[in-house]
């Protein structure tokens, strides 16, 4: 008895996870011209992969994240531009953001705080403005050192046109995804039981509060 | 435990950017499962827009359906006048052997998958690849026009089902272009990141002497060897000559890449099939003739 009920909430996490990803994945690539404002398009990835990992923990994250990653190199593969002007796809590059926000979001206050509505929202605002940051540093860095060239962006264009737009897109497409998370999500209860129980898993007693 | 995961990671990353690398192959059998998920998704939302506009457009399409009507008649009579004018312009043509322009080129149509994630994850994906002929090699590709043969892009990946094309206004693209008249100024044409938000492409490489004018039309040059010459770009829309040594140009390519579904990679034939080098003359020729 104790095995079935396992076994279906366990069908039912992967059944959820798989639906949500691919949706979120082929939806995001599909139709970004749905979702883009002022030049910058919502990252429902990104968002998708902060929520899960902040709601549901460090593993569940990890596991999404790849996932997503690894969708996100194949299907929207980033180009970088060589020393000798060539253009290169690069693999990696998705996977290695999203293992990145997915450790970084399942330990977004989560040792003090319960897990809650507004500091998922937080989670959200907070790594996107960290994604955009790095990602502007390390392509003024590149351009410079690299290819010797000036960053045609200006601080002011990178701070309100890339940064805010960006995280005001995000975390308007963070509220369909804590819906969807919390309430017909891979678990029952919007729970997740292992961070209910410290001891057996190590994860927080911090359970989800809306 | 986490910095040896990074580590990792980045290891992956910096051997996926090596030409050739095995991470490229890794991710096929992903791309296999992936791509007929995302064609399903896409073929529903693209139903499902298509619904909306058919409920929301009916009563401004019943307005334009009597409009049409009475253009149909008019248009009747431009078409009776249009074939006559074909006749004589295919009797011209032969008599003055009018070569088209990219004859020797095979073009294949194909519908885009997916495009850009986010400002960095930025590639057009389109539905045909190695099985329908494409390939590319290293340090060689594709030239990709839209349907009134403007320029959109360049191949950058083939895979079996599907092909990665890098788009004009994104800062990896370069193309030499030259202002289409009789001696026109050749210049550079690349993508740039802050002009891209614009849908605008950067012109660099301009000699003093030969400053474009706004509103000139640029066509690829040819050299290089990676576009036919003809091709039409964009128009110029502004010159900047502050700087004498260094004057650059915006350029307003001729096909907007966000409103494109359906675009088209031009392959060029086997020198066999349709062209030989007369060794007397030394002269190009096709095959058939022209």
């Amino acid at each position: 008895m104790v095995n079935n009920m396992i076994d279906s909430a366990l069908i039912r996490k992967i059944v959820v996870y798989f639906i949500y990803t691919m949706l979120i994945v082929c939806v995001q690539v599909s139709f970004p011209n749905s979702f883009t404002f002022n030049h910058q398009v919502m990252d429902f990835m990104f968002v998708y992969v902060c929520l899960v990992s902040y709601y549901f923990g460090t593993i569940d994250g990890l596991i999404i994240g790849c996932v997503v990653g690894i969708c996100r190199d194949v299907l929207a593969t980033p180009v970088i531009v060589g020393t000798d002007g060539n253009a290169n796809l690069v693999y990696g590059l998705g996977l290695l953001l999203m293992v990145g926000v997915s450790l970084l979001s399942s330990n977004f206050f989560t040792k003090h705080t319960r897990r809650k509505f507004s500091f998922a929202m937080m989670d959200v605002l907070v790594m996107t403005i960290l994604y955009k940051l790095f990602g502007h540093i390390v392509n003024l860095g590149f351009n410079i050192f690299i290819l010797g060239k000036n960053y045609s962006l200006s601080f002011q264009q990178v701070l309100f046109d890339s940064i805010t737009t960006q995280f005001i897109l995000n975390l308007l497409a963070a509220l369909p995804v804590v819906v969807l998370l919390r309430f017909m999500g891979p678990y029952r209860s919007g729970i997740n039981p292992r961070l209910l129980n410290k001891s057996e898993f190590g994860g927080d007693d911090n359970w989800l509060t809306i | 435990m986490t910095a040896l995961a990074v580590l990792l990671l980045v290891a992956v990353v910096i051997l996926g950017a090596i030409p050739n690398s095995p991470v490229k192959n890794m991710v096929k059998p992903i791309n296999a499962v992936i791509s007929p998920i995302q064609k399903i998704v896409k073929n529903a939302g693209d139903a499902l827009g298509n619904f909306y506009a058919a409920i929301s457009d009916g009563i401004a399409i019943r307005e334009e359906n009597q409009e049409l009507k009475s253009q149909i008649v008019e248009l009747q009579y431009v078409i009776t006048q249009n074939d006559e004018a074909r006749i004589k312009y295919e009797e011209l043509k032969d008599a003055f052997h009018i070569k088209d322009t990219f004859s020797s080129y095979e073009i294949y149509g194909a519908a885009i998958l997916s495009r850009d994630a986010d400002e960095w994850f930025s590639i057009i994906r389109v539905d045909i690849g190695t099985d329908d002929g494409l390939v590319v090699d290293n340090g060689s590709s594709l030239a990709v026009v839209d349907v009134q043969m403007n320029l959109l892009g360049r191949v950058i990946e083939t895979g079996k089902d599907n092909s990665k094309i890098l788009p004009l206004i994104h800062e990896g693209f370069n193309v030499i272009g030259k202002v289409n008249e009789v001696n026109g100024a050749v210049v550079v044409i690349s993508g740039d990141s802050y002009l891209k938000n614009d849908g605008l492409c950067l012109v660099t490489g301009i000699d003093a002497n030969i400053i474009p004018e706004i509103g000139s039309e640029i066509v690829t040059s040819g050299d290089g060897g990676l576009f036919p010459q003809g091709i039409p770009i964009g128009t110029i829309t502004s010159v900047d000559t502050s700087d004498p040594l260094n004057i650059t140009a915006t350029l307003l390519p001729y096909t907007e890449i966000g409103s494109v579904k359906d675009l088209f990679i031009m392959v060029p034939n086997a020198p066999e099939d349709s062209e030989f080098i007369d060794a007397d003359s030394s002269q190009v020729s096709n095959t058939d003739g022209e």
